[in-house]
């Protein structure tokens, strides 16, 4: 038998495609630096501070076959109801219906195109954010040289997309062309997006896609991501957002199952006074192993942020938190909170957490707590005292553990975002 | 005097230690080599598994490369560039034979060995450079059957008991540092307290650097036996000089079922000037182990010195039961540097641990808290609860807090909790306007501050603790 051949080495072919399609010399100019310097420096290591908790055997070892246009199904999906505004990408390739033009009453001042269309036409906010910050990690890298599709968004002043944007990513078997979405929101706009990944069938699949959000000065985004993989799957994403004076940005990361999960969030706090809120809830079973990876960056005065990530795991699962807040020199007034909560349901769970604080300026506020146990006996005793069979009584903790993530999440998305985790929960309680 | 006078001569107060006792000194021509490991094995008339265990460690280290990954910044060290040993030339016997430059030595740092019995009640084996000169107390301890000596005195009177720990709990293979160390410890403290045996008298090393451009490397060993208990305390100063000095001690606590160790420092050693040329570079290895059942093993360390230091006492909590404690304050200022904290292993069922680290901040100091908090399988209802709270003083300050938080039982209960903040304006002015001068005020609310930790160090280390801490800080606000 043959050796398998090493991560770095599987894309020839892909690169050979995408570099072959019709786009600016200069695109493909820095498809080609990116694919060089992915090769270059290789998958990272468990040396790699980074990557401690996580192990990328997986991704090696994986049996991935380069990614058939075939059929994927797209699973029928709660959050349809929720908007008129929906994008489908199957198997990295955005769905030929609905095209993007045809999307119904869009507000004027929005403008919302393929990326790569953006890029063509040379649209001016496209060509100056565009990797202005994916930066040069392996899985950056790697996604700005092989990206295929992606949504290019861009909000005018004062605009506001009054309904949220939903936006569903189905991978099918194999490996995924990798996603690229570009979001520019100008001055006082405002915008909700949902983005949804979730495996097309039981296949092993691996997917990749990486956002970069730019917000103006006030603007306001509401970014809900919600992942749910089958236990083969390889998930790698990267969120990357650049904060203007006095923006908003909220976040909540919503993930269950997946072999491997990896969610990397980078957030610059580049004006005065911006704020952000970062929640994140992890259900993991099986043998699915998390890795949430936060970075702050408090790079100027006054700015705020709020985080807090919690998991439930069962049977072998295993969660990482890692979250790091810099507080750059002279970036005074900056209050910054970090909270890890970890609750573990089984004898072979593990929750490893990483909170760290980087602090360059005297006048700041920042804190950050971690714990992580099981079940309280005396809160199990007090519901059974009360009539509940301990199925009930830790269905009930676990619930209200796990829901305090949706606090502060706009009243017209959380009923469906809690239908949603007490689904998930259920199936776990019924397996 | 007037008051102004008195806070401004504070102020400026350099080093208050700094002095170097100009003294005969044996000190080996610089380098490391299997040759110099054996010249000082040959030197201390060591047996032979002893020169065997150094010669391993000295293969190990050359293969090994320095660690980066601490938030520390130094030029490179040229360990070829240094002497490995340095001691007192002339053999000593008893006190009357001590030279009278070194008595003088200890007299300024306020020791003075003849009176120390009638003075603080502590036994002090006093280490002047490499070599234990003088230790005290010893009838006393003896008649219990503690054995308090210099390392080298253990290895000639007590070689089983050295061959059976040496290296149990930071083997020879540990980490650069502690590999460094096995292979060219000088010497340092050994300690034994035998089967329920409770140490009626805390005892104390003072340690001194004091020959120019001699690595320093201590290795203590001290072993508590089924339900004995022992008080150790640890301090030093050492004298100014331009050079960076590096120190790398190895220290290994063992604490067999039902015995506790309390294990007390306070560092003051020379941070280099206010660019920070010539401090100490302290990198440390200190570990415990709690092998029995119901063991306890407590950590209390001010750190106020050096210009970098690098340190992480840690426990493992092997027997069931069996607590382990950290209490830290570390202080920086002008440009020193401190990388510290613990790691607390729960191996144990039913295993407690408690962190409490305070880190101060001030002018251009960075202090970095990195812990580790690991709950293995078996470790039922593990219990910790860590609190780091930094202190800043200055913008140009920096603090960071790492920790590493590794839970593998449900049972389990581990919390983590981190703040950092400046001295509040309201504080300071609610005390002022009651009469306290800035400097009092920022005394008082630092020593409130520290509290916590100063209140588990034994009474005459707390006191000095606090006028240390008072010294370091003077000048470090408006």
């Amino acid at each position: 038998m043959s050796t398998p051949i090493s991560f770095t080495h599987r894309f020839d072919a892909d690169f050979a495609r995408v570099a072959a399609l019709p786009q600016p010399a200069w695109l493909s100019a820095r498809r080609r630096q990116s694919y060089a310097r992915f090769q270059h420096q290789g998958l990272p290591s468990a040396c790699d501070e980074d990557w401690k908790y996580t192990s990328l055997a997986a991704l090696e070892r994986a049996p991935l076959a380069a990614q058939e246009m075939g059929e994927v199904r797209i699973p029928a999906s709660g959050f349809d109801a929720l908007t008129p505004w929906r994008v489908v990408f199957a198997a990295g390739r955005s769905l030929p219906a609905p095209p993007l033009d045809t999307l119904a009453d869009v507000p004027a001042g929005v403008t919302l195109m393929p990326l790569a269309q953006a890029l063509a036409e040379s649209r001016p906010a496209a060509m100056q954010y565009f990797g202005s910050l994916s930066g040069e990690e392996a899985f950056a890298e790697f996604n700005s040289a092989l990206w295929g599709d992606g949504l290019y968004l861009e909000l005018a002043p004062n605009v506001t997309l009054t309904q949220p944007l939903y936006l569903q990513q189905v991978a099918g078997a194999g490996i995924t062309t990798p996603l690229r979405h570009l979001l520019v929101l100008g001055e006082n706009s405002q915008a909700t997006l949902i983005q949804h990944s979730l495996s097309g069938d039981g296949a092993a699949h691996f997917s990749n896609s990486v956002n970069e959000c730019v917000l103006g000065r006030a603007a306001r985004l509401t970014h809900i991501e919600v992942q749910e993989q089958n236990p083969q799957a390889l998930l790698f994403t990267r969120n990357l957002a650049q904060l203007g004076a006095d923006s908003r940005y909220a976040h909540l990361a919503l993930s269950a199952g997946g072999a491997l999960t990896r969610n990397d969030l980078t957030l610059r706090l580049g004006g005065q006074g911006a704020e952000c809120r970062l929640h994140g809830l992890t259900l993991g079973g099986g043998r699915s192993h998390t890795d949430q990876h936060i970075f702050v960056d408090h790079a100027l005065p006054g700015g705020t942020s709020r985080q807090l990530y919690k998991s439930v795991l069962w049977e072998r699962a295993r969660c990482v938190f890692n979250g790091r807040v810099r507080v750059a020199p002279g970036a005074t007034k900056t209050d910054a909170r970090q909270a890890n909560r970890n609750l573990l349901l089984s004898q072979d769970a593990e929750a490893d957490s990483k909170p760290q604080l980087e602090i360059f300026a005297d006048d700041v506020k920042c804190s950050h707590g971690s714990a992580t146990g099981g079940l309280d006996d005396a809160q199990l005793f007090y519901l059974r005292a009360r009539g509940l069979d301990q199925a009930e009584a830790r269905a009930l903790l676990v619930e209200a553990f796990a829901a305090e993530v949706l606090n502060g999440i706009d009243a017209s998305l959380r009923p469906i975002l809690a239908s949603w985790l007490h689904a998930k929960l259920e199936t776990h309680h019924a397996a | 005097m007037n008051e102004n006078t008195t806070v401004r001569d504070a102020v400026e107060q350099e080093y208050r230690w700094g002095f170097v006792t100009p003294i005969e000194q044996d000190t080996f021509s610089k380098g490391l080599s299997e040759e110099v490991v054996r010249m000082i094995s040959a030197k201390k008339q060591e047996p032979d598994f002893m020169l065997e265990w150094r010669l391993a460690a000295l293969r190990h280290w050359l293969k090994q490369t320095e660690p980066n990954w601490a938030s520390v910044h130094h030029p490179p060290i040229d360990y070829q560039d240094m002497s490995y040993f340095s001691a007192p030339k002339k053999a000593l016997k008893d006190l009357s034979e001590v030279d009278p430059e070194l008595l003088r030595t200890y007299e300024k740092l306020g020791i003075p060995l003849a009176e120390r019995e009638a003075l603080a009640g502590v036994a002090v084996d006093a280490v002047f450079d490499s070599v234990s000169v003088a230790t005290t107390f010893k009838d006393k301890l003896a008649s219990l059957g503690i054995i308090f000596c210099s390392f080298s005195e253990a290895l000639r009177e007590h070689p089983e008991l050295v061959r059976q720990y040496l290296g149990s709990v930071v083997p020879h293979t540990d980490n650069f540092f502690a590999s460094l160390n096995s292979a060219v410890f000088s010497d340092g403290s050994f300690v034994y307290v035998p089967k329920g045996v409770r140490c009626p008298m805390e005892l104390s090393t003072y340690f001194r650097i004091n020959a120019r451009s001699t690595g320093q490397f201590e290795r203590t060993l001290i072993i508590a036996d089924e339900g004995a208990h022992v008080s150790y305390l640890e301090g030093c100063t050492a004298p100014m000089r331009d050079e960076n000095q590096l120190h790398a001690a190895v220290v290994e606590l063992i604490a067999l079922k039902d015995a506790s160790i309390k294990y007390s420092t306070v560092q003051n050693w020379y941070p280099g000037d206010k660019q920070g040329r010539g401090g100490i570079y302290n990198f440390v290895t200190k570990r415990g182990e709690c092998r029995g059942d119901n063991a306890h093993i407590s950590w209390t360390q001010v750190e106020t010195g050096s210009a970098i230091t690098w340190k992480y006492p840690s426990c493992i909590l092997r027997g069931d039961n069996s607590v382990g404690e950290f209490y830290s304050v570390a202080v920086t200022r002008n440009v020193q540097q401190a990388d510290t904290g613990t790691k607390m292993i729960h191996i144990g069922k039913n295993t407690r641990s408690t962190v409490i680290s305070k880190g101060i901040s001030a002018g251009h100091g960075s202090n970095a808290y990195r812990g580790l908090i690991k709950v293995l399988p078996g470790a039922d209802h593990a219990r910790n609860y860590t609190q780091c709270d930094s202190l800043l003083m200055g913008a140009e300050c920096a603090a960071h807090t790492f920790p590493y938080i590794e839970v593998r039982n449900p049972t389990a209960q581990v919390e983590h909790e981190a703040s950092t903040g400046k001295i509040g304006e309201d504080q300071l002015f609610y005390l002022k306007s009651r009469g306290l001068s800035g400097e009092d005020a920022l005394n008082m609310i630092v020593n409130g501050f520290c509290k916590e930790v100063f209140k588990n160090l034994p009474m005459e280390f707390a006191v000095e603790a606090q006028k240390l801490l008072s010294v370091s800080l003077e000048g470090a606000i408006g």
